[in-house]
């Protein structure tokens, strides 16, 4: 059961970090320079 | 693509050249490629040092460097002739036909990087430290024929290996030849990270690795600059690949071959001797695992420092025979010429325990703090596989402490992100052990997706960075126009060397980019750090000689000692460039 357990919530927090730096790249780094090209 | 043909011709020079001195330090190596990679390390490190000894010499012509260059075809055919014969037997088809879907989208990632890169790579220089001296001293050593001491600069005395690469490149034929070596160093950077993670661990493990490092945005940003910087990663990380094939077999020419390529690090940058620290403590903690003697370990130790001095030695040896410093401008408190170098000042985050922890997250957010370059956010997204990695071999637990030790001290000496690139393959070879490790436990296929993704979003960047270098290619821009929006100095250098008398001195205040210009250029910022002295008799000694003077100047800078005489003068040209992103500076001609 714990075992079980492990291999659904290790994949699970694995995969919301990575969305969470992806957020947060996105926000730091895509977004300002997306909008600094469309003011150009 | 001429260039393209002669840089070939070079690279299999190099391969014929190395291949002998490999030869003498690995009998049988364990693929075609390690073959290559290393053969290939060695034979461009020797043409090096050839161009250096006959720019020394004062010999620096084109029939010179053409008369080595067949000399060394002489001894290099065969082995260039055996490898391309080789190459017969091996059917890479076959190789690709057993890859799964995920595996064939990595060799696409490893393929489609270094042709977007090679449009980069064929277009004009316009990288700062380039413009400023990685070629503009190559074109004054080829204009002076020899290499040496450039007057009022800090840097022409470095260790200039990569560069001797470079001059050779300009001198043969192009800009474009000597941009490809850079370019070429990023290409043997992800060939020794597939070649060490097939040898160490597995061939799909190799495959990310490599496609990983390949999309790191700056890894593909600078294959397309005549930097120097994938030339220390290349090096580091080949002496730390021979420093693994030791440990296998502890036999003591491996050991000597990682100390030649630890001398080459050192031989391209200063900063390579970070490596040096890293890979003693390596061997260090390895002689204290084999519970290896003090007498052989003073011995190993002795062995491999002298190695790595004897092929570095040149450089620093004619700095400080010329201007009292090995590491001149840096240390001047101790070697008494120099100056204050606070090189790392504005880069980096804060330098504590805390600052170091945070630096994985710093190093992806704080793009600017870093020296603009990027690792991406592959890195960071998928850090916790580190958590993966089984320490059950000694690989895994060298490439941890390279990992944590070049860090610490790259950390501490000067945080650009592209002085720590042999971290990048180190830092994705583990990434990619973890991932390989945690798919064998879990369902990994919502994580792969983001993978993807991600690595998309990099070849989106690496497309992006390239596309004016690609229109170029195409034929949907000028040369002309390209450089024209792309360098912020080139209107004025062409203003310059169509008016200016071809004697004449240009005085630049807050500009150091020179390579565009074809008249004589004094850095000012330089020259009052080299001479701390007024630089009017210097003018008037110039204008005694008939040498006419003139004064470029930037206006974010700082006029200096030309305050007064500025103030009453007619600019004779004038014009606004973009200095920075978004950021507008008015650049000034005067005559003196």
């Amino acid at each position: 059961m714990f075992k079980n357990n492990i291999k659904k919530i290790v994949p699970f927090l694995l995969a919301i970090w990575a969305i969470f730096v992806i957020v947060m790249y996105t926000k730091t780094f895509i977004i300002p320079r997306l909008l600094d090209a469309i003011k150009k | 693509m001429t260039s393209i043909f002669y840089f070939i011709i070079i690279i299999l020079i190099a391969y014929g050249l190395g291949k002998l001195l490999f030869n003498l330090f690995i009998r049988k190596p364990n693929s075609l490629l390690e073959d290559f990679t290393f053969s290939v390390g060695l034979g461009l490190a020797l043409l090096g040092y050839v161009v250096y000894i006959i720019g020394s010499l004062g010999f620096l012509y084109q029939k010179y460097i053409l008369t080595a260059l067949m000399l060394c075809v002489l001894v290099a055919i065969y082995p260039a002739y055996r490898f391309i014969y080789g190459f017969r037997h091996y059917n890479i088809s076959k190789t690709i036909k057993s890859l799964n879907i995920f595996e064939k989208f990595l060799i696409g990632i490893i393929i489609f990087v270094p042709v977007v890169c090679l449009f980069g790579a064929l277009a004009p220089e316009i990288g700062n430290d380039t413009l400023s001296y990685h070629l503009y001293h190559p074109k004054i050593f080829i204009e002076n024929h020899k290499i040496g001491y450039i007057p009022f600069t800090r840097e022409s005395l470095w260790p200039y290996l990569a560069e001797m690469l470079f001059t050779m490149g300009l001198i043969l034929k192009s800009v474009t030849v000597a941009k490809l070596f850079h370019y070429f160093f990023g290409i043997l950077s992800a060939m020794a990270v597939f070649s060490f993670t097939r040898k160490f661990f597995s061939q799909k493990v190799a495959l990310l690795a490599t496609a990983l490092f390949l999309s790191a945005p700056g890894i593909f940003m600078q294959m397309v600059y005549s930097y120097i910087d994938l030339a220390q990663c290349f090096y580091s990380f080949l002496a730390f690949y021979v420093l693994m094939l030791w440990m296998e077999s502890k036999h003591i020419r491996l050991l000597m071959l990682s100390a030649v390529f630890v001398g080459l690090t050192i031989s391209v940058k200063l900063l390579g001797g970070i490596t040096l620290l890293v890979l003693c403590l390596i061997m260090l903690l390895e002689f204290i695992r084999i519970k290896t003697n003090y007498k052989n370990m003073l011995k190993y130790f002795f062995i491999f420092g002298f190695i790595t001095f004897l092929v570095c030695c040149v450089w620093y040896i004619r700095s400080y025979f010329v201007l009292g410093n090995p590491v001149y401008p840096f240390l001047h408190n101790i070697f008494g010429t120099g100056w204050e170098t606070n090189i790392n000042v504005d880069v980096g985050t804060k330098k504590d325990f805390l600052g170091f922890l945070m630096l994985p997250w710093d190093v992806v957010m704080q793009l600017d703090s870093f020296g603009g370059q990027q690792i991406g956010v592959i890195f960071l997204a998928f850090l916790p596989f580190l958590f993966f990695v089984s320490l059950k071999n000694y690989p895994q637990h060298y490439l941890f402490i390279f990992l944590i030790c070049h860090a610490l001290l790259w950390f501490v000496v000067d945080p650009q992100l592209r002085f720590t690139f042999a971290n990048f393959a180190v830092a994705f070879i583990l990434i990619s052990i973890g991932f390989y490790g945690a798919l064998r436990k879990y369902n990994l296929s919502f994580i792969k997706i983001l993978l993807l993704i991600c690595i998309l979003f990099n070849m989106v960047l690496c497309v992006y960075y390239n596309i004016d270098a690609i229109k170029l290619s195409f034929g949907l821009t000028s040369k002309e126009n390209y450089i024209l929006h792309k360098e912020r100095t080139y209107p004025i250098a062409t203003f310059v060397n169509k008016n200016f008398p071809s004697n004449s001195v240009v005085i630049a205040i807050c500009e150091p980019r020179g390579f565009y210009f074809d008249r004589k250029i004094i850095f000012y910022d330089i020259w009052e750090n080299v001479t701390k002295g007024n630089i009017y008799p210097y003018i008037a000694k110039l204008k005694k000689d008939k040498v006419p003077v003139y004064l470029l100047f930037r206006d974010d800078g700082d006029l200096g000692q030309f305050k007064t005489t500025i103030a009453a003068k007619i600019p004779i040209y004038k014009i606004a460039r973009e200095v920075d992103e978004g950021r507008f500076a008015s650049y000034y001609l005067f005559e003196l």
